[in-house]
């Protein structure tokens, strides 16, 4: 389960930090100082869980939870004890005071990693289904090429024929195998068996040469075979 | 277990009334996290009394409110209770707008108490760093 900790202070990062470190399941994607830092982040990461503060200079963690569409589970972490209203209207999955105390903390973080699990489709197999033009297709994985986005759409690319179909980056990323498919850009997931070579931030993929971010490159040098 | 005594026995050793059970906890008595944190507080705890008193002189509300509230964080990783509860009522004042000088006066005794806190943290990142 992929978790951003957004919190202005240093040390509360670090106790939150430290506190997921028991849970062998969660990763670190980010950390965010501040929420515009972390709507960014959004962006860019697959996120299955924010850590977020909530009385943070410039944008509040209440405000930064009115601006996210499609917000993933949220335990707010705060100081305050006065917004428990706002965290009970956003649904947040757990409003918890600092400093955290570190049985409640975990058995949050435990809850949404139960949530995440139960999430996670039942039937697992090297496809799936692509809903378009009101027909599901079944996709390999082997002959996904590569996955762009599109505004609020994604077009899943495979050697003759392309899907494009309502979703996002992250809904996509996280039903694919972190084996074989990897973000290499805001706007682009490639299939590493289809990858020729990778030369001055490009990944060229037969006829194709996609950008690969800066934030990304370090992942996948990390995951990719290199002698 | 044997490293939360080795702790005790560092606070015995040297009378210090720096409560770090919370830091303990947190970092399953792992003495190397306790260090990393103290060490951060060692070097933030100045800057930001100095910042919180600029933002108290100037009434920059919004200011107060957050720097306060910071400084509430470190006295709560600490267990400082007073402390806990003299930022928390100058965030207070600082969310109401009403600095005066109430605020001032609960500014002056919680930096004492820092100021005691932070020669406390040296002397025991003194005491680890001699082994």
């Amino acid at each position: 389960m992929n978790c951003l900790i957004v919190d202005d202070d240093f040390a509360s990062r670090e106790i939150v930090s430290q506190l997921l470190s028991y849970r062998k399941d969660v990763e670190i994607i980010a950390q965010s100082e501040s929420a515009y830092e972390a709507i960014e982040a959004l962006k860019d990461e697959a996120i299955d869980l924010i850590i977020l503060d909530i009385d943070m200079p410039g944008m509040s963690g209440i405000e930064m939870m009115q601006t996210l569409r499609n917000p993933p589970m949220i335990i707010l972490v705060t100081g305050n004890k006065n917004y428990a209203l706002d965290a009970y209207q956003h649904q947040v999955l757990d409003y918890i005071v600092k400093p955290v105390d570190k049985n409640r903390f975990l058995s949050a973080v435990d809850v949404a990693l139960e949530k995440y699990q139960n999430e996670q489709p039942l039937v697992s197999g090297d496809f799936l289904f692509v809903k378009k033009d009101g027909v599901f297709h079944k996709v390999f994985h082997r002959d996904i090429i590569n996955i762009e986005a599109m505004s609020d759409y994604i077009c899943i690319y495979t050697s003759d024929k392309k899907y494009l179909t309502l979703s996002t980056m992250h809904s996509v990323e996280k039903r694919l195998p972190v084996a074989k498919f990897i973000r290499i850009h805001r706007s682009h997931i490639i299939n590493i068996l289809h990858v020729d070579s990778i030369e001055d931030g490009t990944a060229n993929m037969g006829t194709k040469m996609l950008p690969i971010g800066k934030s990304y490159k370090q992942r996948l040098f990390k995951t990719i075979n290199v002698i | 277990m044997i490293l939360c005594d080795m702790s005790n026995l560092a606070n015995e050793n040297t009378s210090l009334s720096l409560d770090l059970s919370y830091l303990l906890e947190v970092g399953n008595n792992n003495l190397a996290f306790v260090e990393k944190m103290l060490t951060h507080f060692k070097s933030d705890i100045p800057s930001l009394l100095a910042d919180l008193k600029e933002s108290i002189i100037l009434k920059e509300a919004t200011e107060v409110k957050l720097k306060a509230h910071k400084a509430k964080s470190v006295a709560g990783y600490l267990n400082d209770q007073i402390l806990h509860s003299l930022m928390q009522e100058i965030e207070e004042d600082g969310a109401k707008d009403r600095i005066g000088k109430s605020t001032n006066l609960k500014f002056e005794i919680a930096s004492l108490h820092f100021l005691k806190l932070c020669a406390e943290i040296e002397a025991y990142l003194e005491i680890t760093d001699n082994g």
